[in-house]
């Protein structure tokens, strides 16, 4: 059933999302309305585990679930006490896939009006080596806004309520 | 019943679609390749026939008849290499030498840049995905196979210098990088994995490592784009550089196999390059993948690393790191150094063992297919940080060093006989 969810806000507790979780929390402030983390656990690397003379298969797959598991919980506990300190109503998601197909169903399958996530100042090669998640997003919503927060916008200073 | 029920991998239906894609893959590059080998031998013969002929007529002249039947039995393979393709001599089929001889464009090159195009360009759905993935190992069964081309003298002879070389240069990279890593200030984590992974076997040895040094995802993830990009450029490079410098085909064999990391595209150069660089490469190789328990017990030690559970202990991390497969290939060795008539030999026809021969390229080009189909530029774009600059360094250094140990070797000590 589709329900109306405000701003959905993809999290992957890496230092460039800091000034999107900022700007998130000012908007849903700003607009009063709940405020979505989702950070997707990709299981990228486990597409490796079957290399010819892999050993220890079982062992390195338990290692990247328990790796991944981590990081989503320190992304998700990191955004949790921010929404916390700034009082904004809040509630976190956490799915397992393909960031850009799973950011992309949560949309769908909820009435999110805005997505917004961070983005690395990245330039030359490292723009090159980057997956750049904002772009394929940008490309993949064509009806959803995206509103794509640089790393080199900064930590923006809460105003004084004075 | 609940054996069998064991035995049979959960969701295997997922594999189909990508296995399937893989044979049919293999299927057509084979025939490709078959169908060029053909032209590119009529295209020989087609210039070979007159001036075989005009030896013919000189030996004639001479009396030498030892000569004379020679170059006829010389004359007549030619002659059926054109009437399998209809041609007459002085026809020219001058494309299929230029692909097959000049650009050495084989099975091997086919299937691999293939797959690579398919892959980057077209891009692969991702229900093939998971079979593509499987079909990697599938190499596996062709290298037990290959054990019918060696005999206990050819182990102890090449499989003992290259256990030495490859003991020399996979602990010489590990402990070189490992002790650079630490000196640098890299982190324990993507110290012990670059160690192993640019010692032995690449990804293989990255997946060994990364739990017990407890790697984190983004090193791992530099790690493996890192071997990938240096193990993919080098499969490409290494065959023509190879003929470029003239090492012969044992001498290439070895230099891949201490060179290139991941094992798969190390049998794929070295195949590639011919008969004789593989079967010296893989015997390399069997010896090479024996020491990656060992590489993983020099990380836990180097770092102090404390192990539990199941995996606890020299014994226990031997078992579960060792390649069991490899004992398959040393016992085919076994029957094959008894000469038991039953099962003949690679080279006699209607044998056991000239059956088995007859299929594992087969198995090969499958497991070519799924490394063509699985290298992706966007995960070797992942390469990077401290992992690209160890890696670039290490792979650099063993080329280098490989190339010069395998000259001074020379030929004779690494080259397989398989008893003849």
């Amino acid at each position: 059933m589709e329900t109306s969810s405000g701003i959905l806000l993809a999290i992957d507790g890496e230092q460039h999302t800091e000034s999107a979780i900022q700007w998130a929390l000012d908007l849903a402030s700003v607009l009063n309305c709940e405020l979505t983390a989702v950070h997707v656990r990709d299981p990228y690397l486990k597409q490796f585990f079957n290399d010819i003379y892999a050993q220890g298969r079982e062992e390195y797959l338990e290692h990247v679930d328990k790796c991944l598991v981590i990081r989503g919980e320190e992304a998700v506990s990191s955004f949790e006490s921010a929404a916390a300190k700034a009082g904004v109503r809040h509630r976190t998601v956490i799915l397992d896939g393909d960031p850009v197909e799973k950011i992309r169903s949560e949309l769908c399958s909820h009435k999110y009006h805005l997505l917004i996530l961070g983005r690395k100042a990245n330039t030359g090669i490292a723009a090159w080596r980057s997956r750049d998640l904002p772009s394929k997003l940008t490309d993949a919503l064509k009806d959803i806004p995206v509103l794509v927060v640089p790393e080199s916008c900064g930590l923006r200073k809460q105003k004084d309520p004075q | 019943m609940s054996l069998l029920r064991s035995m049979i991998v959960p969701g295997w239906p997922r594999y189909i679609p990508g296995l399937l894609l893989c044979i049919a893959f293999a299927l057509i590059v084979m025939n490709i390749d078959h169908v060029l080998g053909k032209y590119h031998k009529a295209d020989a013969a087609s210039a070979a026939i007159p001036k075989i002929e005009k030896k013919l007529a000189e030996a004639r002249a001479a009396g030498d008849s030892d000569t004379v039947a020679g170059l006829q039995k010389k004359l007549e393979k030619n002659r059926e290499s054109l009437e399998k393709v209809g041609g007459r001599a002085g026809d020219r089929w001058s494309w299929a030498t230029f692909f097959y001889q000049t650009l050495q464009f084989k099975y091997v090159a086919m299937l691999l840049i293939g797959g690579i195009l398919i892959r980057n360009i077209f891009g692969v759905p991702g229900v093939f995905l998971p079979g593509i993935g499987i079909a990697r190992p599938i190499i596996k069964p062709g290298i037990i196979i290959l054990g019918v081309h060696y005999v206990w003298s050819d182990v102890i002879r090449v499989g003992g210098t290259g256990l030495l070389l490859a003991a020399v240069f996979i602990f010489g990279t590990a402990i070189t990088v490992m002790w650079v890593c630490r000196r640098f200030g890299v982190s324990d984590g993507l110290g012990g994995i670059m160690g192993a992974g640019t010692g032995v076997c690449g990804v293989s040895a990255i997946i060994a490592t990364s739990p017990v040094v407890n790697a984190k995802p983004r090193d791992m993830a530099y790690a493996i784009g890192t071997i990938l990009l240096f193990g993919t450029a080098m499969l490409f490079i290494m065959p023509y550089l190879g003929r470029a410098i003239d090492v012969s085909e044992p001498q290439f064999g070895a230099w891949v196999a201490v060179a290139i990391l991941n094992t798969a595209q190390l049998i794929a150069a070295a195949e590639w390059f011919g008969e004789e660089s593989r079967n010296t490469a893989v015997l390399i190789n069997a010896a090479r993948i024996m020491l990656i328990p060992l590489i993983v017990i020099f990380a836990v030690w180097f770092y102090g690393l404390k192990t539990k559970g199941a995996d606890a202990g020299f014994w226990k991390t031997m078992r579960s790191k060792f390649p069991v497969f490899i004992l398959g290939f040393f016992i085919l060795i076994i029957f094959n150094s008894l000469n038991i008539d039953a099962l003949g030999g690679p080279k006699v026809e209607g044998t056991p063992f000239w059956a088995m021969n007859a299929v594992y390229k087969w198995f090969f080009a499958i497991g070519f297919a799924g490394i063509g189909l699985s290298i992706s530029i966007d995960d070797m774009k992942k390469a990077g940080g401290s992992a690209f600059l160890v890696g670039s360094g290490a792979a650099t250094a063993k080329m280098i060093l490989g190339l010069i140990v395998v000259l001074l070797i020379g030929t004779e000590l690494l080259r397989v006989t398989g008893g003849n």
